[in-house]
């Protein structure tokens, strides 16, 4: 059904370095994108399979021109549409349901449908009852006429964003539509209505590139995929021709999976973080939790479940209203980030960028944030300490960065993750949280980062790991705590930790009879 | 070739500096007496009060997050009056007709710095609470602070400017260690003291770190809101000592003193090289910036052009010297 | 990400009970009466018709700048530049008439200024990406400088039907309103109209909102901010020539420190320097606002200077009860 001659994208020789949030690119020595070769035919759905980092995402946002490539071309029915101008690619009709969070939060729904292509009525002024009545037409496609049109988009859960989301691109009547990672944010039956409005689009000519981390959905709904890895295509094939799920795995991933993670039984010690009781918000269930020396723990549960928002309150970010966490036997106080960090505890935060480093700082400084205080003298920081210290934790971490002065926003995001990581060791830290420690890097620096966090507990450091990612959760913990609702569902402990057994736990109900 | 380019570039002082050099170099060729020691001396000597209040409007643009300090000018005004008026007595204060000479009271001279620097440290305690603790954006905090410190200067010396003050106050404006004016010793000594803060202690790091980062900082165990607190007082502690010199330079505290003196200050932190995002920046480049104004100002004085010229070109100047700074950062970029 | 949008959501959703409602869509109106019932207990020559009419009078030259602000300000910029802007059109309005004797002539050139100044503004903020404080900034010490080179000294006698633009009252319901009331009301009424109605307005709004998000959707970012940088500009001139008009003459200081007081009123009322948020009404109200509190300082024969802190007070706690308000909602 694929043939060369109706093809509406054309990707040649595409490359991207590491870029900012503007698109700008930072260190072209890092390539997110090297010599990309793409093309989309007409009424196709392309599946594009990567793991996180592996360029999925910069791949189409060069197509619907958010950001520019360094090298190569981008066709769009044959004709080379001009880098950078996201209005010539909605122009030309691309669409995009973007990861990024792409809404005007202090907009309506209606407003951000229409936003671009607003409709005018009389005298050049707003019809706003035909944009109201055009943004309701979307959303029932979508069958999510519950959502109030006139509602401002940060008054409605994530779910219901994600659906303006989706009707604000299909408003726009493409001819290509990328769909980047849609369904992470929905429920089962809003997926499948999405299916539904895909295979219409499909019947009616449009072409569509779908990211997506749920394997069965290609099967689903995929003609053609696409395997990235590190910022190459590995391969592209039909659908059909795919002997199983494990044979895509095997591609992503380029490695077996049994080797990646290293995992090894360390001898099992005292408790280091006990929780009892704890209640976030009051109506909350209570949260008990004990994380013990050598022990990695995992803490599974969907988008939403509260994993972050518990390891924020036993790390003393955000306060909770009652309840207890006690590290190495010493109570903290809630709320008070700096108890915790003089207790003992470390975090490395999901969000690299806004939490976990100070882009404009060096290397070294960025590893010793934490230790900055023993690393000085009467409050002067002595800077042949601290070049000591970074090189020792630079060396031992494999960090690869062009010296200890390089400003650490130039760094990969593995090697960015070193540091976060070293910044704690060298601050003594034997309790670590890892906030979706591997989120966005590629898969040499994830088998080391998995490599260190095994040599911890082999030392008898205690980790509490979050992670959305299933294998990780199955391949690196002791004991596995599922969350759903804001409170723990179940624990799994040596051989009960299983991926369908994690997964009916933290989809709860339904889908526990779907038997996913 | 490229790579000394590319290491001169790297330094953020590298625009100020250049473009001081450009200016010296022209009116060195063009303007008349313009390249002799007393005249350098001036204009080192002139810069002196905005390099000193562009210090502290350094560590607070370097704060992040629309860091900014609009009530420096005010606060210079006010704490220079509040320490005119201590070592004045009130039955002398209002007799402007003469000029007073006043005995040196060392006692009573340390008295009014302590009370001058007390209210320029309050004053910037109430901006950093008020940005800190309320959360309201430091542009409102601070421009409402501009407004209540001018207006109290006015209402303690009921719009009054108050000549003579002890000789050994003047002595601070108006003589030179060996051939360095006491002025000019003192910025360069602060702006040392700042910049070995800023890049050489924790505080200096945590600062850099909450500016560049706020979140990270709190994930660190920083104390953001401290931190915030403290560059603010800094800053208000930098304008009282901008007043002191300002008013020992012209033997008087004048209750409109330092009018408009805080955009002067703010664009010589950001001619030096200091980002308005926040989380980098240095006070050395923001005291070249006020070398760098004061050094325009010169040759206008020197060929009698009139005063109004002298703000386009400065306004000119800054967007070259931001533009500039575009260019040097894109060029640094390793790839 | 999604996890961050779920914990915003959790303090921004509330009950949206009808007595919030209300003082929602008053916004800082509810202040300005409140505080208006507070003072005439203060003095008994502030709540009547005249004076009123006189706040207004004197609030109009700041609304109508401070409109121009809101777009601005909306859009997640800022403009330093107003004031200089005001001094500038009033010298070269000054010069022109002066040196030419052509009123029409010289009021196309004043308004000039604004949109010359503006066009630079919007240059500089929007294609070249320059942090807008900046940009403006550089451009309000050329405008301040520029007005003082052009004319150290004020200027009058201009033509009766000019003087009349300042001064005049105009009988409507039996009230004599002064003439830039009205402009005042109907340049607000023009672009409340624009913000809150036209396809120009939304996007301002959903620039402030997300950029990113907005160039998206095929937002031309840099070309809005361009226009909304010369609209504001041009606003600031005319103010500028509405306030020589009022006092007859034109001078090279008279918008010295203005800016601050024009972006506090956008603030005031509403606008958020964040970007994404702000009211035209809400901008004049700010400006009643801040003209109201001197006025009754005046009437109490409060000192000038003791004026200052309490205006600088008073700033604070206003936009203090809008952060409240926007943390609650």
């Amino acid at each position: 059904m694929v043939t060369g001659s109706d093809e509406v994208i054309r990707l040649r020789d595409v490359r991207k370095g590491l870029y900012d949030l503007s698109g700008k690119t930072l260190n072209r020595g890092i390539p997110v994108l090297s010599d990309i070769n793409f093309s989309l035919a007409k009424g196709e759905i392309h599946v594009l399979l990567g793991e996180n980092g592996a360029g999925k995402s910069s791949l189409v946002k060069v197509i619907c021109g958010a950001i520019e490539p360094d090298q190569g071309k981008v066709f769009i029915e044959g004709e080379e549409i001009p880098a950078n101008d996201p209005g010539k690619a909605l122009s030309s009709g691309v669409a995009i349901v973007s990861q990024e969070f792409s809404l005007c939060p202090n907009l309506t729904v209606a407003e951000n449908i229409a936003l671009g292509r607003e409709q005018i009525g009389a005298g050049g002024f707003l019809d706003k009852k035909t944009m109201l009545a055009a943004a309701a037409a979307q959303l029932a496609r979508l069958e999510a006429s519950y959502i109030d049109p006139s509602r401002k988009v940060k008054r409605l859960p994530v779910a219901e964003q994600q659906l303006v989301e989706i009707a604000k691109a299909l408003a726009a009547e493409p001819r290509v539509l990328i769909l980047d990672e849609p369904t992470s944010a929905l429920t089962d039956n809003q997926v499948d209505m999405l299916f539904k409005v895909v295979r219409l689009l499909k019947s009616g000519g449009v072409s569509m590139i779908y990211i997506t981390h749920k394997l069965k959905e290609i099967f689903e709904i995929g003609d053609r995929v696409t395997v990235l890895r590190d910022g190459r295509t590995i391969r592209t094939i039909p659908v059909n021709e795919v002997a199983d799920v494990g044979e895509m795995i095997q591609m992503m991933i380029g490695s077996k999976l049994e080797n990646l993670f290293h995992k090894e039984a360390c001898p099992v010690g005292d408790a280091a973080l006990v929780v009892e009781n704890l209640v976030g918000r009051p109506g909350d269930q209570a949260v008990d939790l004990v994380v013990r020396k050598g022990e990695i723990v995992g803490l599974a549960g969907i988008v939403g479940a509260g994993r972050t928002e518990l390891a924020r309150m036993i790390f003393g970010i955000d306060k909770y209203a009652s309840g207890r966490v006690e590290v190495f036997g010493k109570t903290l106080p809630p709320g008070n980030p700096r108890a915790a960090i003089a207790a003992g505890m470390g975090f490395i935060p999901e969000d690299r960028k806004r939490q976990g480093i100070v882009p404009l700082m060096s290397v070294a400084e960025n590893m010793c944030h934490v230790s900055a205080r023993r690393l000085s003298w009467h409050g002067f920081v002595s800077i042949g300490k601290r070049r000591k210290l970074a090189a020792d934790y630079v060396s031992r971490l494999k960090v690869a960065a062009a010296s200890l002065g390089q400003e650490i926003r130039y760094l990969s995001g593995g090697n960015q993750q070193k540091v976060i990581l070293g910044k704690w060791l060298s601050a003594n830290s034997r309790l670590l949280i890892f906030d979706e420690p591997t989120r966005g890097i590629d898969v040499g620096a994830k088998s080391a980062i998995y490599r260190l966090m095994v040599d911890l507990a082999r030392r008898g450091a205690a980790i509490l790991m979050i992670s959305s990612e299933l294998q990780e959760i199955v391949g690196m913990s002791d004991r596995v705590f599922i969350m759903r609702n804001r409170g723990v569902v179940a624990t799994l402990e040596g051989g009960s930790i299983a991926g369908d057994a994690i997964l009916r736990y933290a989809m709860g109900g339904e889908e526990l009879v779907r038997g996913s | 070739m490229a790579t000394a380019l590319k290491r001169i570039l790297s330094f953020k002082e590298a625009p100020i500096v250049f473009l001081i050099l450009v200016v010296a170099l022209l009116c060195g060729v063009f303007v008349p007496n313009f390249l002799t020691a007393a005249n350098l001396v001036n204009i080192l000597s002139q810069s002196a009060t905005v390099g000193i209040m562009a210090i502290g409007i350094t560590l607070v643009i370097i704060s992040g997050s629309g860091g900014i300090d609009l009530s420096a000018g005010s606060i210079l005004g006010v704490s220079s009056i509040v320490m005119a008026m201590t070592i004045i007595p009130p039955e002398l204060y209002r007799d402007t007709a003469a000029m007073l000479v006043l005995p040196n009271d060392y006692w009573v001279i340390f008295k009014a710095l302590v009370f001058c620097m007390g209210v320029g440290m309050f004053c910037g305690f109430l901006n950093g609470a008020m940005v800190a603790w309320v959360g309201l954006p430091p542009f409102i905090a601070t421009l409402a602070m501009m407004t209540a410190a001018r207006g109290l200067a006015a209402y303690i010396s009921a719009g009054i400017p108050t000549y003579g003050l002890p000789t050994s106050l003047v002595w601070v404006g108006q003589n030179s260690l060996w051939f360095v004016p006491v002025p000019v010793a003192l910025m360069i000594a602060l702006a040392v003291i700042v910049h070995i803060i800023l890049t050489r202690t924790t505080y200096g790091m945590s600062l850099l770190a909450v500016g560049g980062n706020r979140e990270t900082s709190r994930f660190c165990g920083m104390n953001v809101k401290g931190t915030l607190i403290s560059v603010y007082v800094i800053c208000g502690l930098f304008a009282a000592v901008g007043g002191v010199i300002l008013s020992a330079r012209s033997n008087q505290a004048h209750p409109d003193a330092g009018i408009g003196y805080e955009l002067s200050a703010i664009s010589a932190a950001v001619l030096g090289g200091t980002s308005m995002m926040g989380g980098s920046g240095g006070v050395l480049g923001a005291v070249l910036g006020a070398v760098f104004l004061s050094l325009i100002q010169n040759p206008i004085n020197l060929l009698n052009i009139p005063v109004a010229y002298m703000k386009p070109i400065m306004g000119a100047l800054i967007v070259i010297a931001v533009l500039l700074d575009q260019w040097r950062k894109k060029q640094s970029i390793g790839d | 990400m999604a996890e961050a949008i779920e914990a915003r959501k959790a303090h921004t959703d509330g009950p949206a009970v009808w007595p919030w409602k209300i003082y929602d869509a008053c916004g800082i109106w509810f202040w300005v009466v409140v505080f208006a019932l507070v003072f005439s207990r203060l003095s008994p020559y502030f709540l009547n018709y005249r004076n009123f009419s006189n706040i207004f009078r004197q609030a109009s030259i700041f609304a109508i700048m401070a409109t121009g602000m809101t777009l601005v300000v909306i859009s997640g910029g800022i403009d330093l530049s107003v004031g200089s802007v005001v001094s500038f059109t009033s010298a070269v309005l000054g010069v022109v008439w002066r040196d030419t004797e052509n009123i029409y002539l010289a009021l196309a050139a004043a308004m000039a200024v604004g949109i010359v100044t503006g066009i630079a503004n919007g240059l500089l903020a929007g294609y070249c990406r320059m942090p807008p404080f900046i940009a403006t900034f550089g451009l309000m010490s050329a405008g301040a400088g520029f007005a003082f080179a052009l004319t150290p000294s004020s200027i009058g006698d201009f033509p009766a039907w000019f003087e009349k633009l300042g001064n005049d009252r105009i009988r409507i319901l039996s009230h004599a309103v002064p003439v830039p009331v009205i402009i005042m009301f109907a340049v607000a009424v023009v672009f409340m109209l624009f913000l809150d109605a036209r396809r120009f307005g939304l996007r301002i709004f959903a620039v402030g909102g997300n950029e990113n998000g907005a160039r998206m959707a095929g937002v031309n970012v840099p070309k809005l901010k361009l226009a909304i940088y010369t609209i504001n500009g041009a606003l600031a001139s005319f103010a500028g020539i509405i306030l020589c008009s009022r006092i007859r003459s034109s001078y090279p200081g008279i918008g010295l420190d203005m800016e601050m007081d024009v972006i506090a009123s956008s603030v005031i009322g509403g606008a958020s320097l964040v970007g994404g948020e702000g009211r035209i009404f809400g901008a004049v109200g700010g400006a009643v606002f801040i003209c109201m509190i001197q006025n009754i300082l005046n009437l109490m024969g409060v000192y000038p200077f003791m004026q200052k802190i309490v205006t600088g007070v008073f700033i604070v706690l206003a936009v203090f009860m809008n952060e409240f308000r926007s943390r609650r909602a």
